[in-house]
């Protein structure tokens, strides 16, 4: 189990490192040189050089890097040069409507997704069945943007049930501000339940034909006891790491749905950020969202001894 | 699980859904806060170090005021100068001040005056518009109420500069806070930013002059052209200011709860032309590309019909704007002539289109009616950055399309290192000539004569103006629908009772 634990955690550790430097290296390649589309056309040849100084764009990719990773080391991830504040704390505002949303995206799947899933296995091949696995075909092909536009049109702008967009702030309005993340998570969590309870339903219809169930129902269950007692535990390791994946997912599609519902997340900062070529805050922000997906993903494997013990032994 | 059970959850979701709905009516009557929707957030509210034109559109003239202002008609007015005078040999400023205090509290006095224009002009000053101040050699304060500016010589788009976030009163004791907390003598007061969605001013209720109407006003950012039309569509804002989409405007015009709003920019859409390569430097060349063209196609085209066509690089909204639209009418035959003249026969140009809309959609019809008179074009639709480098800071380009949204930016025609490449030393002196000039009336004849001469030099052609498109709920007065200067002017805005 410490082994265990142990080797996820070098993993952990070898992939944030790998993070960095991809979304350094990413973004030094870029054409264009950010210091001139900063000062645009009012740049000067003094302005552009004492800009540059700043950034440290004279200096070698290799030491700016060094720098920037020595920086991240000691969880500065520095200041960014359009409105110098520092990109941690602007980051960890955006968290905090872009966390929630997930969170709420995630849990909303779930809560559809595993019920459905399972009902859908226990009545294989009958109406619900067909009922629920249409209707996940049907959440599988729309897209989340469209869905929230399609949201927006007639809960926002026929009816005015939600507002169209925007974030009153946690601690101005918090009803309001749950109010306002409720159809971008029900966006999302269209998309992702769809695809969450196809797994579900699979998962489970397997496990309904291993040996050990044939073994309870041997023993006297009926298939629904059998199904609760022995199915949805070994059906839930093939789940939760769709989970993970989905939540590395919903981080990513975030991105589209804050700028549908024109949310201060984390995914409007780093659109911003690229359309001001805010450079150090695209590379904090892509490095931030990179390092909550590893950490999604460390907590989902370290979670799987706890569910399945057979792991522990491996 | 039960069918029922599963129902059940859904049922549950639908209620707290529909729970979370109420109570969201407010009162319509005697409105006293709006709240208007922008597509750009400003970065940071220091107009002292970003030229984002997001700040001054939220700040100036609300919560920042300079000695004059600009009005709905381009023209300068008194603000924080109640009035002023210019000596004989137009070097000397001085004005008269208004009693007023800033929003701190502080009285405002010359010597605020001194400092602001200091800090723009100074010794390291970082100032993104410090070169349009540079005529100004010393400012003084005379007494508490009187300030001279002492210029190196005189200059008549000085004032003009004045009324503009280059030109605003700071406050020393606040200017160390000056990203996060903007601090003036304006009508409004800023209150509170939230990043990423809103900014919040609050009137100020010792405000010097005639008070504003409103008492709060909250810009909210949105990003996105449809997320922005849907939020005024839901009633969330109540007024669009500056719609970057004008095809999203059909959901608003002929509907009464909403009014359209189609005002003047400085922003001349320009097709330049590279008169560095050859044979653009032909002047039958660059006339037949003028000929060619149908300003109205690309007008409805490019801009969906909102748009004023122009014929030269002033708007409108200049002191000295001349009509000359009529030079150069549509006429394919006298292109090809022209062009025939010049003995040219193959003509290919390639034409590099910066991301916007106006531009990319524009240059498709530039290059079929150009085609249509017998020049290849080889469109390339490319980034800012490569737009930067290939067209503005190099010469690697025959044509491009960009709006040239600077006020007052004639005096470009004088400089041949710009990125069009015209040299006419004539314009250059006439240009010299015209920014030294007292006398309006003998300034603005100048003027006009340089706008006729870089026409028929066909310098560039000059597509169209592009309008500033806002949309408003019905009700609301002292909306300004032009855009002379950066200010989105809200002083004067009201709910009708």
């Amino acid at each position: 189990m410490a082994l265990f634990t142990l080797r996820r955690l070098v993993i952990f550790v070898v992939s944030l490192w790998a993070a960095s430097v991809i979304v350094f290296a990413l973004l030094s390649v870029l054409p264009g040189d950010p210091a001139s589309v900063i000062l645009g056309t009012q740049a000067t040849p003094e302005s552009l050089a004492s800009l540059r100084a700043e950034l440290g764009l004279d200096r070698s990719v290799v030491a700016q890097y060094l720098e920037w990773s020595g920086d991240l080391l000691r969880g500065d991830l520095g200041t960014s040069y359009i409105n110098r504040l520092s990109i941690g704390g602007q980051i960890v505002d955006r968290l905090s409507v872009t966390i929630p949303l997930a969170v709420m995206g995630i849990a909303l799947a779930v809560l559809v997704a595993v019920p459905a899933g399972v009902l859908a296995a226990a009545r294989h091949r009958k109406t619900a069945d067909t009922v629920i696995s249409t209707l996940s075909q049907l959440g599988l092909a729309v897209p989340a943007f469209w869905a929230g536009l399609v949201f927006v049109t007639f809960l926002a702008v026929r009816w005015r049930i939600f507002p169209a967009g925007g974030f009153p702030g946690w601690s101005d309005d918090f009803l309001g501000s749950l109010k306002a993340l409720v159809l971008p998570a029900v966006s999302l969590a269209l998309v992702q339940g769809a695809i969450l309870s196809r797994y579900v339903r699979s998962a489970v219809l397997e496990v309904m034909n291993e040996d050990f169930i044939r073994t309870a129902r041997a023993k006297g269950l009926t298939r629904t006891e059998a199904l609760w007692r022995h199915g949805l535990r070994n059906a839930a390791i093939p789940v939760v790491t769709i989970l993970g994946l989905q939540l590395a997912a919903l981080l990513a599609g975030t991105v589209v749905i804050e700028s549908v519902f024109v949310l201060p997340g984390l995914g409007n900062l780093l659109l911003q950020a690229i359309s001001r070529r805010d450079l150090l805050l695209v590379q904090g922000a892509a490095f931030v969202i990179a390092a909550i997906i590893l950490l999604v993903n460390l907590v989902i494997d370290l979670s799987y001894p706890l569910i399945d013990p057979r792991v522990r032994r491996r | 699980m039960k069918l029922r059970r599963f129902v059940a959850l859904i049922s549950v979701m639908v209620l707290l859904a529909a729970a979370c709905g109420g109570g969201a009516e407010t009162a319509v009557s005697a409105q006293k806060d709006v709240t208007i929707g922008l597509q750009l957030e400003p970065p940071t509210l220091d107009l002292t170090t970003s030229p984002a034109a997001g700040i001054p559109q939220v700040l100036l003239y609300n919560v920042y005021e300079g000695l004059v202002k600009l009005d709905e008609a381009g023209a300068i007015q008194p603000l924080l100068a109640e009035s002023w005078e210019l000596n004989d040999d137009g070097t000397e400023y001085t004005f008269s001040l208004v009693e007023a205090q800033f929003h701190n509290s502080d009285p405002f006095t010359a010597d605020d005056v001194v400092f602001s224009i200091n800090n723009v002009i100074g010794e390291g000053s970082e100032h993104p518009f410090k070169e349009t101040l540079s005529s100004i050699r010393s400012v003084e304060a005379v007494d508490d109420r009187t300030v001279r500016i002492t210029l190196s010589a005189f200059s008549a788009n000085l004032l003009f500069f004045l009324t503009q976030g280059q030109g605003v009163i700071l406050n020393q004791n606040a200017i160390a806070d000056i990203a996060t907390n903007p601090v003036g003598t304006g009508p409004f007061m800023f209150d509170n930013q939230v990043p990423g969605d809103s900014i919040t001013l609050v009137a100020n209720p010792d405000y010097w002059g005639t008070p504003a109407p409103l008492e709060q006003v909250t810009y909210r950012y949105i990003n996105d052209p449809n997320a922005l039309n849907n939020a005024m569509l839901a009633g969330d804002i109540d007024i669009l200011a500056g719609v970057s989409a004008p095809e999203l405007l059909e959901s608003f015009e002929g509907n009464s709860d909403f009014e359209v709003f189609t005002g003047l920019t400085n922003g001349e859409v320009t097709l330049a032309i590279n008169a560095a390569n050859p044979p653009l430097d032909d002047l039958r060349v660059r006339q037949a590309i003028n000929t060619a063209i149908d300003g109205q196609a690309i007008i409805d085209g490019a801009y969906f019909g909102y748009g004023t066509p122009i014929g030269s690089h002033t708007t409108p909204l200049d002191p000295y704007y001349v009509d000359l639209t009529d030079v150069y009418p549509y006429d394919p035959d006298a292109a090809r002539a022209l062009l025939a003249d010049a003995g040219v026969e193959d003509l290919t140009l390639r034409i590099l289109l910066p991301p916007v809309s106006y531009a990319t959609r524009g240059g498709e019809i530039v290059a079929s009616q150009l085609e249509d008179v017998g020049i290849n074009v080889e469109i390339s639709n490319v980034e800012w950055s490569v737009w930067l480098d290939d067209v503005f800071n190099g010469d690697n380009y025959d044509l491009s399309i960009v709006a040239h949204v600077e006020p007052r930016d004639i005096g470009q025609y004088g400089n041949p290192d710009y990125y069009w490449a015209y040299d006419n030393p004539d314009v250059a002196a006439m240009l010299a000539q015209a920014d030294a000039e007292p006398d309006e009336a003998t300034r603005n004849a100048i003027y006009s004569d340089i706008q006729r001469q870089i026409t028929a030099d066909a310098a560039n052609a000059w597509l169209f103006l592009l309008p500033s498109l806002s949309v408003t709920k019905a009700g609301i007065s002292g909306f300004i629908a032009n855009a002379p200067g950066l200010s989105l002017d809200i002083t004067q805005l009201a709910f009708n009772p």
